[in-house]
């Protein structure tokens, strides 16, 4: 196969700026629309890059029985990215959905590169064949869009997944001791209940074991393995080069009788910025936290602010500032985003 | 005065912090090829390591603890006396003092701790972002030429956590799927072009890529795609231009 690298080149340049004006124009839709159209592509491999409604249905990359369409997980991602790093907490980890996503990048990827594969070997036997004829540079160009396209969509998809975990692992060596405590707090409350059901054997029907620890269901098992060998690199260090040289009582790195705190703890009154989504699928009836006000029909949360109780509506479809602390469940269930 | 010392830390530890965040800073945002550009062989990220400093801060503390030892020793000794010495007044007074002294000594002690494990944790963190934003290669890699080996600046210490933890991401990226499919030790920055503009800075030799194998020689330039060359580029041996 014999390639000119610098025709292929010269031609990417002119494509790569091409989607660039269109992304630049209106970002997040452009992304959108080029995440479906790409999507699409990616679920009929065998078809060809000029047939592009495929229906969604075929997608078997979930293990669920709903089939979750991709563009449902990307907006997820989306908001969860958002979420994570408007947050002054560490939120939970979203398991199935990164699940998902690492199966479908790894089949972009591949389906990428049998696409470009393709491409490249006609490209190879045209500009063999007709080397002279030049004419045959257009039609190249409009083939290699949608491929730049999905490349560069794909490159998105893995810097918002990227940036999202990177932003959790920054949380995490933040409050490391924290969550540490955490845990242990949750190994203590364990040892203390399996004490108790040695007691009475009775109670066999829910063992502790089968129980997912809070760590656990915040944390990704890369994270948690990251998390406990960071902590004690850290605490190695520290031990080494200060803690050893202190008299015995002051030798805890969690020290919490001292005059001040010395475990870093998420600011939970830090302000945020929400926007009111409501219950998902707009099942407005079905969510006992939802109230209505009749005339003209609004919904909204209400939540009280300990400090002066005083109400706050909070209308869906609407963007507040309130502290984290006070709207932690409703994002936890979904009901709110940060912005 | 006790306390004078561990000030004195902190406000260097004040400083590292924001020198380092300006690079730190350059590092992740330049678009020009990492900052080795403005940074040579003479400068440092992260200054030397304070062993003086903190050996006298050791010092202070040892002999802090002492003094606690000491005033509780004469509390103690007061106390089995006390029966015997009637005078209830003196002694109150003695006691106050006796107690307040014991009391700054803690906190002199406490205020020392914590400045140290603050300024240990500031270098940490510092090493910590130095090891995700591909600074420290291997050895010889980083600045190879220069009179520099190793990282002198780095307490033994720190040396050690840093390549103790530079093994752990370089191994939960190899062992983790989504990690690795991500890239996770990659650019930082939104991506907007998939091919860049590189020239080379030094010779590295033929690259395979999807588009082909280049041949990198000194001073060449190539138009290649970004997620082949990051890495490079984080190295410091091509530069986007």
């Amino acid at each position: 196969m014999s390639l000119d690298i610098d025709d292929i080149l010269a031609e990417l340049d002119r494509d790569t700026t091409v989607v660039d004006n269109i992304s630049s124009d209106n970002f997040p839709n452009a992304n959108n629309n080029r995440h479906k159209l790409t999507k699409d592509y990616s679920l009929s491999p065998n078809s060809s890059l000029d047939t592009t409604t495929v229906p969604q249905h075929n997608n078997s990359s979930s293990g669920k029985k709903k089939v979750i369409s991709s563009i449902e997980d990307f907006s997820k991602l989306m908001t969860l990215w958002k979420n994570e790093r408007c947050s002054p907490d560490l939120l939970p980890y979203p398991h199935l959905l990164m699940k998902r996503m690492l199966i479908r990048i790894q089949e972009q990827m591949e389906h990428l590169e049998i696409l470009s594969m393709n491409f490249f070997e006609a490209q190879g036997n045209n500009s063999s064949d007709n080397r002279r004829n030049m004419s045959n540079a257009p039609v190249n160009n409009n083939k290699m869009l949608p491929l730049l396209c999905m490349e560069a969509e794909l490159e998105r998809v893995k810097f918002v997944i990227r940036s999202y975990l990177r932003c959790r692992l920054a949380k995490i060596d933040k409050y490391s001791i924290y969550l540490r405590q955490i845990n242990e707090q949750y190994l203590n409350e364990e040892i203390n209940e399996e004490n108790d059901d040695d007691a009475d054997d009775d109670d066999k029907e829910n063992p502790s074991s089968l129980r997912i620890s809070p760590l656990e269901k915040l944390l990704s098992p890369e994270e948690i393995r990251y998390h406990q060998s960071h902590f004690s690199l850290l605490l190695n260090l520290l031990n080494e080069s200060v803690l050893k040289y202190m008299p015995d009582e002051l030798q805890a790195v969690n020290d919490t009788e001292a005059s001040i705190n010395m475990i870093d703890e998420p600011d939970y009154n830090k302000f945020v910025f929400i926007k009111v989504k409501g219950p998902p699928n707009n099942l407005y009836d079905t969510d006992p936290l939802l109230k209505k006000r009749t005339h003209p029909d609004i919904y909204y949360y209400s939540i009280t602010i300990p400090e002066t109780k005083e109400d706050i509506d909070l209308i869906i479809g609407s963007i507040y500032i309130v502290r984290y602390s006070l709207i932690k469940n409703l994002l936890l269930d979904e009901k709110i985003e940060l912005l | 005065m006790y306390g004078d010392l561990a000030n004195k830390l902190i406000i260097e530890a004040k400083r590292t912090e924001q020198l380092t965040q300006k690079y730190l800073d350059a590092a992740l945002n330049s678009d020009n090829g990492g900052i080795r550009n403005d940074f040579n062989g003479n400068e440092t990220i992260i200054p030397m390591y304070n062993d003086e400093l903190i050996y006298n801060i050791l010092k202070e503390v040892n002999q802090l603890k002492q003094n606690t030892e000491y005033l509780q020793h004469i509390k103690q000794e007061e106390e089995e006396t006390k029966d015997q010495l009637k005078d209830v007044l003196s002694g109150h007074s003695n006691d106050k003092i006796r107690k307040c002294q014991y009391f700054v000594n803690l906190l002199c002690l406490e205020r020392n701790k914590r400045c140290l494990m603050a300024y240990q944790r500031m270098r940490s963190d510092i090493i910590d972002k130095m090891v995700w934003n591909g600074l420290i290669g291997s050895n010889n890699m980083y600045n190879n030429g220069s009179k520099r080996s190793g990282y002198n600046e780095l307490s033994h210490y720190e040396q050690e956590y840093m390549s103790q933890y530079k093994n752990l991401i370089d191994e939960m990226n190899s062992e983790s799927e989504l990690w690795s499919s991500i890239e996770i030790m990659g650019n930082m920055n939104p991506p907007s072009d998939i091919f860049i503009d590189i020239r080379v800075l030094k010779d590295i030799g033929e690259i395979q890529t999807e588009y082909g194998t280049f041949n990198f020689v000194k001073d060449s330039q190539f138009y290649v795609r970004q997620s082949d060359v990051e890495r490079l580029i984080q190295q410091g041996y091509v530069q986007k231009i």
